[in-house]
């Protein structure tokens, strides 16, 4: 069997089918309303001059019978008859069947009317339950009315009874707690005097919701909109439903239910048809289809009219408990009746109600409720298996949706125009407005409560449920909303026989087994248990979702009140909203078993617990989105890498803590716990949401929503940073820090030796990884500068704090805001398109002066782990040169100075060995803090060595382009900043964005000038000739939003010096990592420098290519712990996705599976080698150490 | 896994060319097409809601004015003894220029008829007629096109009396339309009493209950009872049997004991409604040899005017009628039996023995209707 095939097929019924229900259904629905109009005008200029007194008082008029069966209906059932005896009618007969009632209905009926029981003989013409009593007043007033006492039977054989008894002509059978208006009657049975040809063999009446009316002495004085939101839901309803459904069905003779609340009949054919049918719950849906059929049988004419004007009220089911069963109710009514009378199903012999009123009834309202629950759970599963077409499904349940309202829309509008009913407009306002929620609250509570219908109709369950009223005696200003759980009522359904109590108790109890007695009750428990949970669970979870979405607001208020509008502001909302969503189903699913647990204890210990956890989770959230505004990039694992005092020092240059913050804390705390205290209760959702919910909640799990969020991108760094849950961000980076998932092995390890000039070289891949044999790399300075004598020149490396080419340099993204830089790069070599190989400054001095892999958290993070190792520190040092560090701040900060001593260098100057006068801080933040030293102060610093017989190495590392981007003279370079700006041309608009960062390129500015006075200062020493200046940056500041991946390492690298022959541009990338190797190679080679031939330099050596390419591997470290960005021929590999770098260094998104894995293989197995080294403590035998390590 | 099935559902699915048409239709692009096209639907009806409202309630007030107007003019000809003494000012005439008003202002004045008459009537007549409103209904009546304002402006003319135009309302009493002829035939009877009746020598179409009960109100309107003996046998022999019920109908309620040869006539009409207006005419029309004759057809008939007859015996019924009473306990229908244990008990002589003997030898159903008999007795 080809199951392929079947799937297939399967597939095709499974989508088509769906489309031509759907579209079946929407055509029937716009017939229903177009029908409707013709059918509702038609009515409406009929009885434009119609005048009902007429009957009124004829004695001419058929006499009818009410039928008004009462079953427990003690506490209204006077006032009820009361207002049924004062309807205008002549020739009335009102019986009143209490259908053994367990209360004192009858009593109460007996001493109000004064009663007494007549011998009645009932001819049982239709078989029924036995009547124990007919009653009739002794007062003449109420001659109209006759009270039947009976077994219980139900409402069905109640209303049989009354067919037996009933003396006259017509019967209209009303529930009796309606409220009927006064000309109810005599409309009613106009059709049937109206008849001609056609007899009129059921006549059906309008059924509005009384909840909320002004109802005095039993008759309706003021009609008011339902204040609650069920019974005004319904109303809703019951419009659509009666305005357009049933006025359209009774144009075309095809109406096959009359309400059991309000409808007449014609005796002689209820009677012949049989009367109701007791076998079913629907028995008013199944009377009318017997009568139908016999009529059908017999071939004989008739039609079933239907009164579209409101005339019977009635009290609708405030509670989700009791509107649950009525809708069961209906479904399993509609179900038995469908059964009894399939024999009909499209068959032509049954005319119009064969092959249209059947079909519809079967397919529209019957099989609906499981089609739609059925593609609910269809689209699960998609989803669960990710074969859902996003768009294509929004995009369908949003036609659905729109439809559903242009429905519901179009019912309200008929209901103005013909009988208006809630006259004030901000009532239609509501009902517009409750429309709204329909889709998402109420029907699939509906939809879920037929499905129940369905599961008890299988149950062969049959009950008549009851409903228990509240009364219509209350006066308006009792009418106060009640609370969803206030309302309930749990009532036991009736069964339908009464079966003797005491058979029951007085059966003899066989010993149970202790399973049976203990433990199956437990479990049988434990679902509802479960399911009760859940519900309350729901409540706080969504209100937690409503304060993520407060927390992304006012990440997005604090984010355009300090930078303005950021690109892509629509996905960021929306996808941002995903993310929140995402990260909130994940909490539902790992928090919803200790939820349970603290349940079990108590619903007050869940509800608190889950108070305080809220706050916290919201607290944290908004904390991180601070923390992302602030520094422009979410906050990591690398929180974890960081010392307490790294933070202190980070934390406190940021500002730190201030009055108002603490106060804005503490406002935002008290709201996030006031809200999660107040509104769950509010917000527990009803029987079908919490269905929807745990299908969500199951999908969530097989799907896992947050992988599918992470491909939802903006497209620009920072709008794809911003629109990130940075809870979940964070929580993701920890969980993977503290449980890193096991490398994948490396097995395709051969087929990726691009870099063979490095990887055939390695010499003892076991215990030394990263060695390797290191005589290739080529001199590639050489053909660049002049040699002009045999002693080796001095080296200066300046690295900039935050100099990124986004804002340096020709073609700089933002513009270039280092003018000293951009003419120094017309002297220079300069790498247009050169990488730092990490995210922050901690990685910079390894990579660059030692070309080190990263180890777990950075190289220096290693501290006395810290392997011996060659750097140039160690090399140049052998090799006769003085080496020194210059510094700012502190040279502690990220173990620099511990680094630098390892490699043996001669002198560590910071902010401690600055002399005392002539030097200048920067300005401290709020909190007093300042990162030390000045730029301009560091290079003046670095010009008082004098010692400038021997060779030697500095190494120079700025600040003032740091967080909090303070500087003296500040107005100095607002200035420059605002001139820079127009020099670039920009416009008004621009300018305007730009200066949400001024204080960032205003220090950008700074540093440019502070190098340029350096270079000046220095060009006037002797030893400036035979100098070799390299600047480059340690990465690129990220307090400037970035736009990609990539553009956080991305700097420029300038080599500068007198020495120059000439000066080239390359567009070629290369890395910090290549540094080291290719200066050790040009000292070697051209100046005899003793250099070993084997070394584990993770790079290879700058690429002198003019034209953009990428010869290199480069793993690049975003923060101290992530390590997933890796660079590879012209590939960029971030985590999972792809990238094709292209010439200007943007990346654009590539999905070529192959590509995908051989960049991770590669990156693997670097990550590996990375791994083994600290595990093997060692990069170098001894014996090179010994000889080029430090001394 | 969920690979492979992702591909092989799409892949296969959309290899098929109705998968291709059908994924086009019903392109994300398509379906948000449509619900912009919904949604401006839905702004429409919302704002046609609004409109609606607000026209409605402009509507109401508008009507407040005219008819706060019209009662002026009113309240003086109740107080006037003519309609030419009083001016009517230009400014109520234009106001008049909008037929809304001018229907509003025949409104308020048929209603006014409604309830007045005498001089005040006429005078209310002459001030529609001063106003010109009656070429409005007359119009009406002549849209041949739209029954119910052609029904609307018939009814608004007879209000007014417009004898004048009885010729041309004549006319429609025989109308296609329901509504129409009914007014009509309203219309008649209203300006010329029970001589309108003549309408009932031609029409072919059936009168409903509802018209026949609208038709002898309006006949009661009139007071006087009139012999009717001479047309009625003419309307007994119609071809259109809802005209021979209304005729039986009229003879009941007017006492026309003159014509009870030509209702027995009835009794054997095939027509069942027929036969059962005839039994109960005759049961009002009663004298001696009634229940014999009803007790003569009781056989034939079919059981609700078997039940009928035997309502009417028990008010008719003498000891004469006794034998055939206790033959209808045996009858198969527990009714049948009941009602004529009612009249047994009630109306003939050792009426209850005879029950109560029958009910020892059989105790079902006749105990309870022994019980039943007695209570109402």
């Amino acid at each position: 069997m080809n199951w392929n095939l079947v799937i297939d097929i399967l597939f095709d019924i499974l989508t088509y089918g769906i489309f031509i229900y759907s579209t079946l259904l929407l055509l029937s629905y716009i017939a229903i309303a177009i029908f409707s109009i013709g059918e509702t005008r038609k009515y409406v200029h009929k009885n434009s001059f119609t005048d009902y007194r007429i009957l009124a008082s004829s004695v001419h008029a058929p006499t009818v019978t009410i039928l008004a069966p009462a079953y427990n209906e003690g506490m209204t059932i006077v006032e009820n008859i009361r207002s049924l005896l004062s309807i205008y009618y002549v020739n009335l007969e009102l019986i009143v069947i209490n259908d053994g009632s367990k209360d004192d209905c009858l009593q109460k009926m007996i001493a109000a009317y004064d009663l007494e029981k007549i011998d009645y003989f009932v001819d049982y013409k239709i078989k029924t339950k036995e009547v124990r009593g007919v009653y009739k007043s002794r007062n003449p007033i109420f001659h109209k009315l006759l009270v039947v006492d009976k077994v219980n039977g139900g409402k069905a054989d109640a209303l049989n009874v009354g067919i037996n008894i009933a003396s006259n002509k017509y019967l209209v059978c009303i529930d009796v707690d309606c409220i009927l208006e006064q000309d109810a009657l005599l409309k009613m049975v106009k059709p049937f005097l109206e008849q001609t040809n056609e007899k009129v063999i059921a006549s059906g009446g309008v059924v509005r919701i009384a909840n909320s009316c002004i109802i005095e002495d039993g008759k309706l004085v003021k009609v008011k909109l339902a204040t609650d939101y069920l019974p005004r839901m319904q109303i809703l309803e019951y419009i659509r439903a009666f305005i357009l459904g049933r006025m359209a069905w009774s144009r075309l003779n095809g109406l096959m239910l009359i309400s059991g609340a309000f409808g007449a009949f014609d005796k002689e054919i209820a009677i012949k048809a049989g009367g109701y049918d007791h076998n079913t719950v629907g028995e008013d849906m199944e009377l009318v289809v017997r009568m139908r059929r016999y009529m059908e049988e017999r071939n004989e004419k008739y039609r079933v009219t239907y009164i579209p004007d409101p005339l019977c009220w009635t009290e609708a089911p405030n509670s989700f408990n009791i509107l649950g069963r009525q809708r069961n109710r209906w479904t399993r009514g509609t179900i038995e009746t469908l059964k009894f009378h399939k024999k009909m199903f499209f068959n032509p012999k049954y005319g119009l109600l064969g092959m249209l009123s059947y079909p519809y009834w079967f397919f529209f309202e019957m099989c609906a409720p499981v089609i739609e629950f059925f593609g609910f759970v269809c689209f699960f599963i998609f989803a669960a298996f990710g074969l859902l077409d996003w768009g294509f499904f929004f995009s369908y349940l949003l036609f659905i949706v729109s439809f559903g309202y242009l429905y519901s829309a179009f019912a309200i509008l008929m209901e103005v125009i013909t009988y208006n009913q809630y006259k004030r407009r901000t009532d239609i306002l509501i009902l517009l407005l409750t429309a709204l929620t329909e889709p998402f609250y109420f029907h699939p509570f509906v939809v879920w409560s037929a499905i129940k219908g369905y599961i008890d109709y299988i149950r062969k369950k049959k009950a008549w449920g009851e409903m228990t009223r509240q009364g219509f005696a209350k006066k308006p200003a009792d009418t106060t909303p009640v609370l969803i759980e206030a309302a309930p009522v749990i009532i036991t359904p009736e069964p339908v026989i009464v079966v003797p109590e005491t058979v029951e108790e007085t059966a003899d109890l066989p010993k149970e087994s202790f399973y049976k007695r203990k433990i199956a009750p437990f479990i049988s428990k434990v679902p509802e248990v479960l399911f009760e949970s859940f519900r309350y669970y729901m409540g706080h979870i969504l209100v937690l979702l409503l304060l993520l979405f407060v927390a992304r607001g006012i990440e997005l208020g604090i984010d355009y009140f300090e930078h303005g509008k950021p690109q892509y502001l629509d996905k960021i909302i929306w996808y941002g909203l995903a993310k929140d969503v995402a990260f909130a189903t994940l909490i539902t699913i790992w928090g919803y078993l200790p939820f349970t647990a603290l349940f079990l204890i108590g619903k007050k210990t869940a509800h608190v617990s889950f108070i305080i956890f809220g706050t916290l989770l919201t607290l944290i959230q908004v904390a991180l989105s601070q923390y992302f505004v602030t520094s422009l990039v979410p906050l990591g694992a690398d929180l974890w890498s960081y010392s307490w005092a790294d933070i202190e020092q980070t934390v406190g240059a940021s500002g730190g803590l201030n009055l108002i913050t603490i106060l804005l804390l503490v406002a935002a705390t008290s709201l996030f716990v006031f809200t999660l205290i107040k509104l769950p209760r509010l917000l527990l959702p009803n029987d079908g949401i919490v269905v929807f919910f745990i299908l969500i909640v199951v999908t969530g799990g097989i799907r896992n929503l947050t992988k599918v969020t992470e491909n939802m991108l903006p497209g620009h760094e920072y709008s794809n940073n911003l629109s990130l849950n940075k809870s979940y961000f964070f929580y993701k980076a920890s969980y993977d820090q503290f449980f890193p998932s096991a490398e994948e092995d490396d097995i395709y390890g051969d087929d990726f030796l691009a870099n063979a000039a490095y990887e055939n070289r390695l010499i003892d891949k076991n215990n030394y990884p990263f060695l390797h044999q290191s005589d290739s790399t080529k001199n590639v300075l050489a053909p660049f500068f002049n040699k002009k004598d045999s002693v080796p020149p001095n080296i200066v490396i300046v690295l900039v704090e935050g100099l990124g080419r986004a804002f340096s340099n020709e073609n700089a993204y933002l513009g270039s805001f280092t003018p000293y830089l951009d003419s120094l790069s017309l002297k220079s070599l300069y790498w247009e398109n050169f990488l730092s190989t990490s995210g922050r400054t901690f990685g910079v001095l390894p990579a660059l002066l030692g070309s080190l892999p990263f180890g777990p958290n950075g190289f220096t993070e290693l501290g006395d782990e810290m392997p011996e190792h060659i750097s140039l520190i160690s090399l140049l040092k052998r090799n006769g040169y003085k080496t020194s560090f210059y510094y700012g701040g502190d040279a502690s900060f990220d173990n620099m100075s511990a680094f630098l001593n390892k490699s043996g260098i001669d002198r560590v100057n910071d902010e401690k060995s600055f002399p005392q006068n002539g030097y200048q801080q920067l300005p401290a933040s709020t909190s007093g803090f300042s990162w030390g030293y000045e730029d301009a102060s560091l290079f003046k610093y670095a010009l008082t060595d004098t010692a400038t017989l021997s060779p030697s190495l500095k190494i120079i590392l700025t600040v003032a382009t740091h967080s909090p981007f303070l500087i003296n003279n500040e107005a100095v370079y607002t200035d420059r900043f605002e001139k820079r700006m127009s020099e670039l041309k920009f416009s008004e608009a621009q300018k305007k964005s730009y200066r949400n960062y001024t204080k960032q390129y205003a220090s950008i500015l700074y540093a440019d000038h502070a190098i340029q006075q350096f270079i000046n200062a220095y060009s006037k020493r002797p030893d400036f000739a035979n100098t070799v200046f390299l600047i480059t940056g340690d990465h690129r500041m990220p307090e400037i939003p970035m736009s990609t991946k990539i553009d956080r390492y991305h700097v420029p690298l300038f080599i500068y010096s007198p020495l120059l022959r000439k000066t080239e541009k390359f567009s070629s990338i290369s890395s910090h990592f290549d540094i080291a190797p290719t200066l050790s190679a040009w000292l070697k080679y051209s100046y005899g420098l003793n250099i070993p031939d084997i070394n584990a330099w993770v790079g290879t050596g700058v690429d002198t290519a003019k034209k953009f390419r990428n010869i290199h591997s480069i793993p690049l470290k975003q923060t101290k712990p992530e390590l997933i960005d890796f660079i590879r021929g012209e590939y960029m590999l971030n985590g999972d996705a792809v990238f094709k770098i292209r010439p200007n260094m943007d990346l654009e998104p590539e999905n070529i599976p192959e590509k995908k894995f051989a960049l991770k293989s590669a990156f693997n197995r670097f990550k590996k080698k990375n791994q083994d080294f600290v595990t093997n403590g060692r990069l170098l035998p001894d014996s090179l150490v010994r000889k080029y390590g430090r001394q | 896994m969920t690979v492979i099935l992702q591909q092989m559902f799409t892949s296969q699915f959309l290899n098929s060319s109705i998968g291709k048409d059908f994924l086009t239709f019903m392109s994300p692009e398509n379906l948000l097409i449509g619900v912009q096209i919904m949604g401006i639907g839905i702004l429409l009806i919302v704002i046609l809601i609004y409109a609606q409202l607000l026209a409605k309630k402009r509507m109401y007030f508008y009507t407040q004015r005219i008819r706060n107007n019209i009662e002026v003019w009113i309240s003086h000809i109740i107080l006037e003894e003519s309609v030419d003494g009083i001016d009517i000012p230009k400014k109520f005439y234009r106001l008049l220029d909008d037929p809304k008003a001018r229907q509003v202002a025949i409104d308020e004045l048929t209603n006014c008829k409604k309830n007045f008459s005498g001089i005040v009537a006429e005078n209310i007549v002459a001030l529609y007629n001063k106003l010109g409103l009656r070429e409005d209904s007359l119009e009406k009546m002549q849209n041949k096109r739209k029954w119910y304002l052609q029904a609307r402006g018939i009814q608004e003319l007879y209000l007014m009396d417009q004898k004048n135009l009885l010729t041309k309302i004549y006319r429609e009493t025989n109308s296609k339309n329901d509504f129409v002829r009914s007014e009509a035939q309203i219309a008649i009877i209203y300006m010329t009493g029970f001589n309108g009746l003549r309408f009932l020598d031609v029409i072919s179409y059936p009168l409903t209950l509802w018209q026949q009960i609208k038709l002898l109100e309006q006949l009661r309107l009139f007071g006087k009872k009139e012999d009717l003996s001479d047309r009625i046998p003419r309307w007994l022999q119609s071809k259109n049997d809802t005209v021979i019920v209304f005729a039986l109908r009229l003879a009941a309620e007017y006492q026309q004991y003159a014509v009870k040869d030509a209702i027995m006539g009835c009794l054997v009409h095939p027509s069942g409604a027929v036969r059962t207006r005839a039994i109960k005419t005759l049961i009002v029309l009663a004298d001696e040899q009634t229940p014999f004759i009803l007790t003569g057809y009781f056989s034939k008939e079919n059981f609700d005017n078997q039940v009928h007859i035997l309502n009417s015996l028990t008010s008719l019924a003498t000891d004469e009628q006794a034998g055939f009473l206790e033959k209808l306990l045996d009858a198969p229908d527990n009714i049948i039996k009941l009602k004529a244990s009612v009249v047994l008990a009630n109306n003939c002589t050792d009426g209850l023995s005879v029950i109560e003997k029958r009910a020892a030898l059989e105790p079902e159903p006749f105990e309870r209707i022994l019980r039943h008999v007695k209570s109402v007795k």
